[in-house]
């Protein structure tokens, strides 16, 4: 009874693990659609409105979402330390994304995002934006082919790994 | 003027290097402080009362487009047009000039790179100044009587119609403010950075045959003010302000009357539209008032 009982807790543990261990890809699909959005209303700010970069950053930094951070960081380092928007931004997401769900190589992309952004005029700003929609749109595909995938397949393979090691023991 | 607005606040935007240059002036002499010059591959010049003094901060190119960036708010596209025109003006109302490479299209510059000289120009409001003249453009039943400050560059011109226009907001005068510039008000933000009077409405950046004939439409002032009148166009809508019942305050580069009846703004010379003329000069000092005219050119100060 006692190790009957004991199986059945190992499969839910490793049905959890299973469960945690993949919520990285969906971890990773939110921040880079959190990105496209972002990105999304900062350029029509920019492009309409001509708002300059640090009051965009400073209200996006308190909107919801997992970049708000970085942008709020980014607001700050521009207003205090008089950096870049390219090299706050970067600086920004090496230093709050560290322990995030990101890739490193996504990590180096999401960072060099913000080159070019608020250093010419709005012809080339479009085309800033229109890179970062770009490469943003390519990293959401990459990542949720990469869910689909991978998701089920680690998820089968903890569940089915807890079950063997519960037969095992039994 | 705000802590924010103050020069000293504007050299905190600058490239941490440079803003120790603040430590090649005294009290005294920083209170002087005009200009700051600054070019790439020369030293920084600091510009005032006091002459001029060069520092020994080197400017390299990477430094002088750090400056620019952290001056236009890392923002470069929202001050293109003022960009365009050569120069910016941050909070406070301090000019920034900028040169660089300039990027035409048809005839018109549409991009600036490559920046190769920035110079900072300190705006200062002097209140009070305007005080000697107001009695002389008020008439006896306290209408407003049209005036032209007339001026040679450098001679205090705008800071006498922006004391001009403060005095008479605070008269109870309704003032539109046409700030082609942004030199009279200053405005950043919807703020404007100098004391132009609470009954005075400010179109910035605004072309002035465009911004008189808006602001008579929409504003109901009692006078329109604006700086630097020249093209014909300017004429023109000065002269349908004015028969809308509006009065006028502006200015021309100038020095004597007979000059200004054969320059570009000579038909309303001979129209008789002006009827006071204010003319300044650098002698003895800056803003000095050498003489005022009545509509028909009649010494009445001076």
């Amino acid at each position: 009874m006692v190790r009957i009982f004991g199986c059945i807790i190992i499969i839910i543990l490793s049905a959890a693990a299973g469960y945690l261990y993949t919520r990285r890809f969906t971890g990773r699909i939110l921040i880079l659609k959190d990105a496209e959005d972002k990105f999304g209303t900062m350029e029509r700010e920019v492009m309409f409105s001509r708002n300059p970069l640090p009051d965009i950053c400073g209200r996006l930094g308190e909107e919801p979402g997992m970049l708000s951070k970085v942008m709020y960081y980014a607001f700050r380092e521009m207003n205090v330390k008089n950096m870049a928007f390219s090299e706050a931004w970067s600086k920004g997401v090496t230093e709050l994304l560290e322990d995030s769900s990101l890739k490193p190589d996504q990590k180096r992309e999401l960072a060099s995002l913000g080159k070019g952004l608020g250093e010419g005029n709005l012809e080339e700003q479009k085309k800033c934006f229109e890179r970062i929609k770009f490469e943003l749109g390519k990293m959401v595909n990459e990542a949720e082919e990469e869910k689909k995938r991978l998701e089920k397949m680690y998820m089968s393979l903890f569940f089915f790994g807890g079950t063997g090691l519960s037969i095992i023991l039994i | 003027m705000k802590k924010e607005d103050s020069f000293e606040a504007l050299i905190e935007k600058l490239p941490e290097d440079y803003r120790r240059l603040l430590k090649y002036l005294g009290p005294e002499e920083t209170e002087l402080l005009e200009e700051i010059r600054i070019k790439a591959g020369e030293k920084i010049l600091l510009a005032g009362g006091f002459g001029e003094i060069v520092s020994d901060i080197e400017v390299s190119r990477e430094g002088i487009a750090s400056a620019v960036d952290s001056l236009l708010e890392h923002s470069v596209y929202a001050h293109m047009d003022e960009l365009c025109s050569g120069y910016v003006t941050a909070s406070g109302g301090h000019r920034i000039g900028i040169c660089g490479k300039a990027v035409s299209e048809n005839g018109r510059i549409k991009n600036i790179k490559d920046f190769s000289s920035l110079n900072i120009r300190r705006s200062r409001e002097i209140r009070g100044c305007g005080e000697k003249v107001k009695k002389y453009i008020i008439g006896r039943n306290g209408e407003f009587l049209n005036t032209l400050v007339v001026s040679p560059p450098k001679c205090g011109k705008t800071t006498l119609l922006r004391d001009i226009v403060r005095q008479l907001s605070e008269e109870g005068f309704r003032i539109s403010l046409v700030d082609e510039r942004s030199e009279i008000g200053a405005l950043y933000k919807g703020i404007p950075g100098h004391n132009v009077g609470m009954r005075t409405d400010i179109m910035d950046s605004c072309g002035k045959q465009e911004g008189i004939i808006l602001m008579v439409r929409s504003m109901s002032p009692d006078i329109v003010c604006t700086d630097e009148i020249g093209s014909p166009g300017d004429g023109e809508a000065i002269k349908e302000a004015v028969k809308s019942g509006v009065g006028i305050l502006t200015s021309v580069h100038g020095s004597e009357f007979e000059e200004l009846k054969n320059s570009k703004i000579s038909e309303l010379i001979r129209e008789r539209i002006f009827e006071r003329y204010i003319f300044l000069s650098a002698v003895p000092e800056v803003g000095t008032v050498s003489g005022i005219l009545d509509r028909d050119g009649k010494k009445i100060y001076g």
